[in-house]
């Protein structure tokens, strides 16, 4: 984890101090500094967690080969979905300013007010 | 792209951002160098791009002949700034601020005329009169983008700067930048810089929890700014923040300069009007934000006494241009004009000079304390400048870079400087594990809410400077999955950027000012002996030391008597005439 910034010089180094014996019920780490620095070294691990986005895109309607909407959005947050050739909302960053639902040359894409704002 | 921007021949004039300001400027440039090389770059599509990518309803400060003078403008910015402005900078709009409007006309856009065929202008400031509808607003950017086209103006789309390189007598020379789609790494060299980012509009964090719920358009990270710092421009006054009266939740504006010619106001929970003027100053902002957290809160538009057919002209307007999607915000609520009071709210804070007064230091010429550097629009220091001041500033300033580009050399550039940004600027899409950029951004954003959502106090402030300085290390651990998200990541630095200029200059002012804007707990009143100055703020290029000092008022152009200039201060409707009223 080299792009870890160095960690400052009270913590001890996890390698220096001997991993306890596991005992079920029971804190493996013997202090905080030594829990703190091993949980700074332990490598990131990611999760996904389900949007509901506001952009919506009638796949029936939307054209394959047309990118109009992704080239609208003002903040890049549609894109094509190559399986499928059909623009979808990528990203969760919607400003509602409806850019993709004006210039869509089918009427495929509604723009719904993000749940969090209605 | 057809060819990569890394091979393209010196650009004479490079303008950086095609919004409201960037496409006048571009388009002014090709019209002064026919046969020069302008470029347009943009992070988005310029035909949707910036502040007013789905239209405008109106201009909000018109000085048109017979109904306002240069000389009555300057004077009412002079008092909704409280005093401190360059009068010359805004006077410099003022004069062509109706030969822009008639420029505008030739291009095709449409503004409001009376049956006589005068220009229908509307009162909504304290004092004049500078605001004219545009009824067919919806349509700017497609007008913007066809002059663009018919004047030859190469664009270049989703390519977003990431440093302004110096030549070694630090001259602007050209900048360094990522396409946002393919993270193609650009360097573009440039005998002139003109700024026309935007807004730092992604600073706070919306009360919503929706991120990108911001009352700018979400892609004006402050990008303007964090480039202007980098390069050792002078930023003034960033502690007048800008903080906007907004529809609760929508985040977006009402508006009252819509609405207001047509008899909506603001008023209180009791139903009681509480200013004398909607037009957003930092003291109509505190008079707001007073009445919104006091025992009369919330407060609203009020537009339910209109007549139907003047709420459904209302409606017309506000629901085809600007945030078209009001429209469906209210009906999905079951609310509307013409029966519901429209609950308001206070926006999250951001730098913007189009609104309030905080942005990179400009003159009346446009150009910045770097030569060869050029800011128009909400980013450029001209206080109160809206669409308006940034269309004609971006005149301005291809005016004064064209000139500048016509007499100079093929600019030398850095070899080491531009290999060491390559380095930083790629790092998010070779690291893996780090922290995404959606998160550092929460982060950083949530810290500017925590800290420096006005009122002001030193202790807070100094807490939030410690994270936004800790934050440079967690800025060296975010990775990026695809170049979307390496756009994300280099916001970040901006975000972070901004975050830190706002809560240094708001702690080097000890005095309030501007209302809201500045209003400061532990410095509550004015202090016109010691604070009646700019704040400057820079930072050495070398040793990456941040300095903060005053810069005096220029004197004044356009006089201001004694008694004209605490105008704007006494906004508030006395409360025995409100009892005499309900």
């Amino acid at each position: 984890m080299s792009q870890l910034p160095e960690s400052s010089g009270a913590l001890p180094s996890p390698a220096a101090t001997p991993v306890r014996q596991v005992a079920a019920g029971r804190l493996k780490f013997s202090d905080e500094r030594e829990a703190a620095a091993a949980a700074l070294s332990a490598p990131n691990r990611q999760t996904t967690r389900i949007f509901d986005v506001p952009v919506v895109v009638d796949e029936s309607k939307c054209i394959t080969g047309c990118h109009i909407c992704v080239e609208s959005c003002p903040v890049d947050c549609l894109a094509i979905d190559a399986a499928k050739g059909k623009s979808h909302m990528k990203y969760d960053e919607c400003w509602y300013c409806l850019a993709c639902e004006v210039d869509c040359p089918t009427n495929a894409i509604t723009v719904k007010m993000p749940f969090l704002l209605r | 792209m057809s060819e990569s921007l890394s091979s393209f021949p010196t650009i004479d004039v490079l303008v950086v951002g095609g919004g409201t300001a960037g496409t006048v400027a571009a388009i002014k440039a090709k019209e002064a160098l026919p046969n020069g090389h302008v470029l347009l770059l943009e992070k988005a599509n310029v035909k949707r791009s910036g502040a007013i990518a789905l239209g405008m309803d109106g201009v909000n400060n018109a000085v048109i002949p017979g109904h306002a003078t240069p000389e009555q403008y300057v004077r009412e910015i002079t008092l909704a700034n409280d005093g401190i402005v360059d009068q010359a900078a805004i006077l410099a709009y003022a004069r062509e601020s109706y030969g822009m409007i008639q420029e505008l006309e030739g291009w095709g856009v449409k503004f409001q005329k009376t049956a006589t065929g005068d220009y229908d202008v509307k009162k909504v400031h304290h004092k004049g009169s500078y605001v004219l509808p545009m009824p067919e607003g919806y349509d700017i950017k497609k007008i913007l983008t066809r002059v663009i086209r018919r004047v030859g103006v190469r664009v270049e789309n989703r390519v977003m700067a990431t440093r302004i390189l110096l030549d070694p007598e630090g001259r602007a020379a050209g900048i360094t930048g990522i396409n946002v789609r393919t993270g193609e790494f650009v360097v573009i060299r440039a005998k002139t810089v003109i700024l026309c980012c935007g807004a730092a509009g992604r600073l706070g964090l919306p009360a919503s929890g929706y991120l990108s719920g911001t009352y700018e358009n979400p892609s004006n990270a402050g990008d303007g700014y964090s480039l202007a710092f980098r390069a050792g421009a002078e930023l003034a006054n960033l502690e007048c923040f800008q903080i906007n009266p907004l529809l609760k939740d929508y985040n977006g504006p009402a508006c009252a300069y819509v609405s207001g010619p047509y008899g909506g106001f603001t008023v209180n929970a009791k139903g009681n009007r509480f200013m004398l003027s909607d037009y957003w100053s930092g003291q109509m902002m505190l008079e707001f934000y007073r009445e919104l957290t006091g025992p009369n809160g919330p407060v609203y538009l009020k537009m339910n006494h209109l007549a139907p057919e003047t709420v459904t002209e209302i409606e017309k307007i506000l629901h085809t241009t600007e945030r078209p999607s009001r429209g469906r915000f209210h009906a999905g609520r079951g609310h509307s004009y013409g029966n519901d009071l429209v609950e308001m709210a206070v926006s999250e804070i951001g730098l913007c000079s189009g609104h309030s007064a905080s942005g990179v230091r400009v003159n009346d010429r446009a150009e910045t304390t770097i030569p060869g550097l050029y800011a128009a629009g909400d980013m450029a220091s001209v206080p109160h400048n809206y669409m308006l001041g940034a269309f004609t500033y971006g005149k301005i300033a291809a005016r004064s870079a064209a000139a500048f580009a016509a007499g100079r050399a093929e600019p030398v550039v850095d070899a080491a400087e531009i290999e060491t940004e390559r380095a930083r600027v790629l790092a998010p899409l070779h690291r893996t594990g780090g922290i995404q950029p959606h998160l550092l951004e929460y982060k950083l954003r949530r810290h500017v809410n925590d800290y420096l959502q006005p009122p002001k106090s030193a202790h807070r402030y100094e807490r939030g400077l410690d994270y936004f300085q800790r934050a440079q290390a967690e800025l060296d651990q975010l990775s990026a999955a695809d170049p979307h998200e390496l756009m994300r990541a280099i916001e970040c630095h901006f975000i972070r950027d901004c975050a830190e200029m706002a809560a240094r200059a708001s702690l080097f002012r000890t005095e309030s000012r501007w209302g809201l804007y500045h209003y400061r707990q532990d410095y509550p009143q004015l202090d016109n002996e010691n604070w009646f100055v700019h704040s400057a703020l820079t930072r050495d290029r070398v040793t990456g030391e941040v300095t903060v000092s005053k810069r005096p008022v220029a004197p004044y152009v356009v006089p201001i008597s004694d008694d004209e200039i605490s105008t704007y201060r006494q906004l508030r409707i006395p409360a025995e005439e409100l009892a005499t009223a309900s």
